[in-house]
């Protein structure tokens, strides 16, 4: 590799700037800058200024000269076209999800001072604050189910829900700006900050769990798939519905006041405090309608076997999560489309 | 040359007429109007308008859609090094490589400790970059370049900052040749002077259109503005006459 490093010749005026007082070297400076024959000199000439000035600053030598980086192509850039590494534009969505996975814990971490301890204190929160009232309603049982473990079920589900809504509604956030890299999409933000939360409950629920099964308020689940996939499913509906309100508040921003109401309403009647066997007909027969009751009877019907829901269906959640998913890709590609015309992020 | 080189092909693209008063581009402003371009492998330097080349840039590098029409980049494209938004995130430089890394394809580690030699600041590998000074980001962008498994890059800014010293200065001048050479390569930049002869031909943007010339077209840094716009420098430039 051959690069020439030439030295620019006709600054040789900035060296009357050395040891002058301030005014006379700003009018050196001037001078110097106005000797440009085009704005694309007085650029080259402004950096000489300003490098000469930080070396001054600095309380070293001044120079009045700067290295050139390059006369002209070196032999190097005539070589011939590389064929292309890759076939695909971008990385593969995986990929770039396990990329960004680190990125958004860490930025978590760093953001504030809670960071990371925010995640865990926010569903033990939660879970207490529940427990404590399910104790005072219903005392040590819920329809033959220890208190703890199964408010540590309703919570976790639903603030996977919670978490997922809010990641997709909130879009990228502080990440942002690392849509700047070709193959990171506003979808794929989305769906690692709405994964972190699936994962950070599902974490949380482990531990309380096992700290319930070590204390003997509970036994071990007797089917764990039907737990996980409760809160998978809490997610993808989560993301679902996160996405098309996020639609909706591009197009009429009040919804955003709407939404924080909705969803404690959604809480109360999303199982947290009871099942619908417990309930008169006339009320099971109204929340029953809402499906994220069916998955946190799911998932309390996974782990204790004193506990068979008879009111769930998993058609009925299908039935649900098809549509819901279909409309949240259809919100986030109609999204899309909408930024684009305003020239906005991608 | 075989068929399987980096290219950008740009088919009935439209970007531009923003719907929203407070979008980014003004209402009723077309960047780029229903061209048809194939922008083969090649050294480009991007001349136009400061905002339609940011424009292309942002849309090169899926930053934003196309208001109508498509852009297919063939090969893999790199973030637009010289911009330090993409490294203004709240995570250390360290991290910030480890993101790089694992979107690349390449060893972290490895990279990491070339870096500590080469970077002017080191320390800004275990600093927060949205604390880091605009010169140490700016730094790390450039530097990372090196490692970039990229087929088309992107070059958008002034990677001369006074800032730095000389020694990375030349490190950059050894390096930016090899980085670019066989590559897809499009440089948008106010400093012509020090980039403009990395290019072998000129990417115009102009009134809309878009055209390839095969040679550098000699570069002000407003050379065409659009229509009734004003050139948006101090009067006193010697740029504003001539442009004029």
């Amino acid at each position: 590799v051959s690069v020439v490093v030439v030295r620019r010749e006709r600054n040789a005026s900035l060296d009357d700037a050395i040891g002058a007082d301030d005014a006379k070297r700003i009018a050196i400076y001037s001078a110097y800058v106005l000797g440009a024959r085009d704005s694309t000199e007085r650029v080259a000439l402004e950096g000489d200024v300003a490098q000469f000035e930080l070396a001054r600053r600095r309380g070293g030598k001044p120079q009045s000269t700067r290295p050139m980086l390059w006369s002209g192509p070196s032999d190097i850039l005539n070589m011939p076209a590389l064929a292309v590494g890759d076939s695909r534009p971008t990385a593969p969505l995986l990929q770039i999800l396990r990329a960004l996975w680190t990125v958004s814990l860490r930025t978590d971490v760093n953001v504030d001072r809670l960071g990371a301890f925010w995640w865990v204190t926010e569903p033990l929160a939660h879970v207490v604050l529940i427990t404590i009232t399910i104790l005072f309603v219903h005392g040590a049982d819920v329809y033959d189910m220890p208190s703890f473990p199964f408010a540590v079920l309703g919570v976790v589900v639903w603030l996977t829900f919670r978490t997922a809504f809010i990641a997709a509604l909130s879009g990228p956030a502080a990440l942002t700006l690392l849509m700047d890299h070709p193959s990171v999409t506003r979808f794929a933000i989305v769906l690692i900050r709405s994964l972190k939360g699936l994962s950070v409950n599902a974490v949380v629920a482990t531990i309380l769990l096992v700290v319930s099964i070590y204390f003997g308020w509970t036994t071990l689940p007797q089917d764990l798939l039907k737990v996980q996939a409760s809160l998978v499913g809490a997610f993808l509906f989560g993301l679902s519905l996160g996405l098309t309100a996020q639609l909706g508040a591009q197009h009429y921003s009040g919804l955003r006041k709407v939404y924080p109401m909705l969803l404690r309403l959604l809480a109360v009647i999303s199982g947290l405090f009871f099942v619908s066997e417990q309930v008169p007909g006339f009320i099971s027969n109204f929340v029953l309608w809402n499906p994220l009751l069916h998955l946190s009877q799911f998932a309390r019907s996974g782990w204790f076997f004193t506990y068979e829901s008879q009111d769930t269906s998993l058609g009925y959640v299908l039935a649900c999560l098809g549509p819901a998913a279909c409309l949240g890709l259809a919100c986030a590609i109609a999204d899309r489309r909408e930024r684009a015309r305003r020239g906005e992020y991608a | 040359v075989t068929d399987n080189t980096p290219r950008i092909e740009l088919t009935n693209l439209l970007l531009g007429e923003s719907e929203a008063p407070e979008g980014r581009i003004p209402r009723g402003r077309v960047v780029i109007d229903r061209v048809n371009l194939a922008i083969p492998c090649d050294r480009y330097f991007l001349v136009g308008e400061e905002a339609d080349r940011r424009c292309f840039i942002d849309l090169l590098v899926g930053r934003r859609n196309p208001t109508e029409g498509r852009l297919r980049r063939r090969g893999r494209c790199s973030y637009p090094v010289g911009r330090t938004g993409p490294f203004a995130v709240a995570v250390t430089g360290a991290d910030m490589v480890q993101f790089l890394a694992d979107s690349y394809s390449f060893d972290a580690q490895g990279a990491l400790a070339h870096l500590r030699s080469i970077l002017p600041w080191p320390s800004v590998l275990t600093t927060r970059l949205d604390r880091a000074s605009q010169a140490q980001r700016l730094s790390l962008s450039i530097a990372m370049l090196e490692y970039l498994r990229a087929d088309i890059v992107v070059i958008d800014g002034s990677l001369l900052n006074p800032e730095f010293p000389a020694d990375f200065l030349q490190h950059m001048a050894v390096k930016l040749p090899e980085m670019i050479a066989g590559r897809l390569a499009v440089i948008s930049t106010r400093q012509a002077a020090v980039l403009q002869p990395l290019a072998a031909k000129s990417l115009i943007i102009s009134h809309g259109q878009m055209a390839i010339a095969d040679e550098i077209v000699p570069v002000s840094t407003r050379l065409l503005p659009a229509a009734g716009e004003t050139i948006g420098r101090a009067p006193d430039d010697p740029a504003y006459d001539e442009v004029l």
